[in-house]
């Protein structure tokens, strides 16, 4: 789990930035763009009349080359490289927008996963496709975007073989299995958290600790399909009972009973079209493929446990907020 | 610090010196627009007695032409400058310098030469790792490189 986008803003006061290890990109009426080019590249934003300046990207892939894993020597290593060339303390700078999240190996394909991973209620949900495959979901809200997606098939086509390699080595990961990226984008840190969110601060143990239970509780908060238990004898599958096995799923989402919606629609149809006694008869034939269908309390592609194990891991595994040589806290003021 | 990162901030320039001359060295190869394409090696300004004198190993001076351009042509008028140190950990390696402190840029150069400086040179500019922390991550991407390169 850890920290991948970040833009962090900074008052310049009256120090000079040192934009000599920087290349100069574009010139705005107001701005100016740099970059810093490391494995990949970091934004630079100059904004002379108000004295402030802003650093756009991904610093694991700034200094890794990827964003699989980064630990918090590689952002120290990165912002110590970014301000040390700036001349700045960047530990003071706020967060404009930050993003949070891990990835997951999933015992499923991932287009399976995020077709039965609907909506978050009161969030715009939006999906994304390479041609007729599901690619990702995201979730929107004004302050935080959730977004899931397929990790295996971004590694796979943007990772250099190399790269992929190194993930392999050190972290394990393996091209045929199925990794899906959970991460919480958080628009306006100011408004989720009610207050600035500051670098130091985001990177201290305790706020780490409480991203990563808010990543697991937005994940639970996403309503999943997945539920009903497909019937184990064929003759239990006929072609009545798969319809109703997809409005069972989508019961709990949209709120109706399938029952109540089945027999009021019977209700509707005219006698003169049905009689009472064939009415009777099509009520009984669904009452027994109702019968066929059973249901669990959780979808079969929910990964919380996952999830959880995860955080937990990421507890046991030392103190990852101490600067491990000294065991000296690393975020000076 | 991470092997790619480094790899990235890593530009190799070659330097030959030209004949008949006492430290005047010409860049022959490797990525240009860095340096300027002529240098002058050797300490040719009077030495202090202070022990941090002593150590220095050699200097490197040069000047962008008026119609060259390069990486450090805005810094003091085109004029750089800078003292190369030796790096006992490495001994393979005539010495480290740093471009250019007094400016607030802490670019490292690292000097490799097979015939001590004497006819030929090898530059190895590491942007921003000219601090004491960084060092010894260049040294050592540096030997592996070095390494790397002598089969072919």
């Amino acid at each position: 789990m850890n920290l991948d986008y970040i833009e962090i803003a900074k008052f310049t006061g009256k120090d000079k930035p040192n934009f000599h290890n920087l290349e100069r990109e574009a010139v705005y009426p107001n701005a100016e763009r740099f970059s810093f080019q490391g494995c990949n590249k970091i934004e630079v934003w100059n904004y002379p009349e108000i004295n402030q300046i802003k650093i756009k990207g991904s610093i694991p892939y700034f200094i890794n080359g990827h964003n699989y894993f980064s630990s918090l020597n590689d952002w120290k290593e990165g912002l110590d490289y970014i301000q040390g060339s700036l001349g700045l303390n960047l530990y003071s700078g706020w967060i404009e927008c930050f993003e949070f999240g891990t990835i997951q190996e999933i015992p499923f394909p991932p287009a399976s996963f995020l077709q039965n991973h609907i909506k978050i209620s009161g969030m715009e949900a939006k999906e994304f496709r390479k041609g007729n495959i599901l690619t990702g979901k995201e979730f929107l809200s004004p302050s935080i975007r959730l977004k899931i997606y397929d990790a295996g098939r971004n590694f796979k086509n943007k990772l250099d073989k190399g790269i992929q390699e190194e993930i392999s080595r050190l972290y394990g990961w393996e091209r045929e299995k199925h990794y899906i990226k959970i991460e919480s984008h958080y628009r306006k840190p100011e408004a989720h958290f009610r207050g600035n969110v500051y670098l130091a601060s985001l990177l201290s143990e305790e706020f780490q600790r409480q991203l990563q239970i808010n990543l697991l509780n937005q994940y639970q908060r996403i309503m999943k399909t997945g539920k009903a238990i497909i019937p184990e004898r064929k003759a239990d599958i006929n072609a009545g009972t798969l319809p109703l096995i997809i409005l069972k799923e989508l019961e709990g989402i949209h709120n109706f009973k399938t029952e109540e919606l089945l027999k009021a629609l019977l209700k509707e149809i005219p006698e003169g079209i049905l009689s009472p006694a064939d009415k009777k008869a099509r009520q009984r034939i669904l009452k027994e493929n109702l019968k066929k269908i059973r249901t669990s309390g959780e979808s079969e592609f929910d990964i919380s446990n996952l999830i959880k194990a995860k955080i937990n891991e990421a507890e046991k595994s030392s103190t990852p907020f101490l600067w491990e040589g000294k065991g000296e806290e690393i975020l000076s003021p | 610090m991470n092997a790619r990162f480094i790899e990235n901030c890593h530009f190799p320039m070659i330097f030959e010196k030209k004949e008949g001359t006492k430290g005047s060295f010409y860049q022959s190869g490797g990525k240009g627009g860095i340096l300027p394409k002529r240098i002058s090696w050797g300490i040719f300004a009077q030495r202090k007695p202070s022990s941090q004198d002593s150590m220095k190993k050699n200097e490197i001076n040069a000047q962008y032409k008026r119609t060259e351009s390069g990486l450090y042509a805005g810094l003091n008028q085109g004029r750089i400058h800078s003292s190369i140190w030796g790096f006992p950990a490495f001994p393979e390696f005539y010495g480290y310098g740093i471009l250019d402190e007094r400016h607030g840029i802490f670019d490292l150069l690292i000097i490799y030469s097979e015939n001590q400086c004497l006819q030929s040179m090898e530059i190895h500019l590491f942007k921003g790792m000219g601090k004491p922390e960084l060092l010894e991550s260049a040294f050592i991407h540096l030997r592996n490189f070095q390494k790397n390169k002598k089969p072919q």
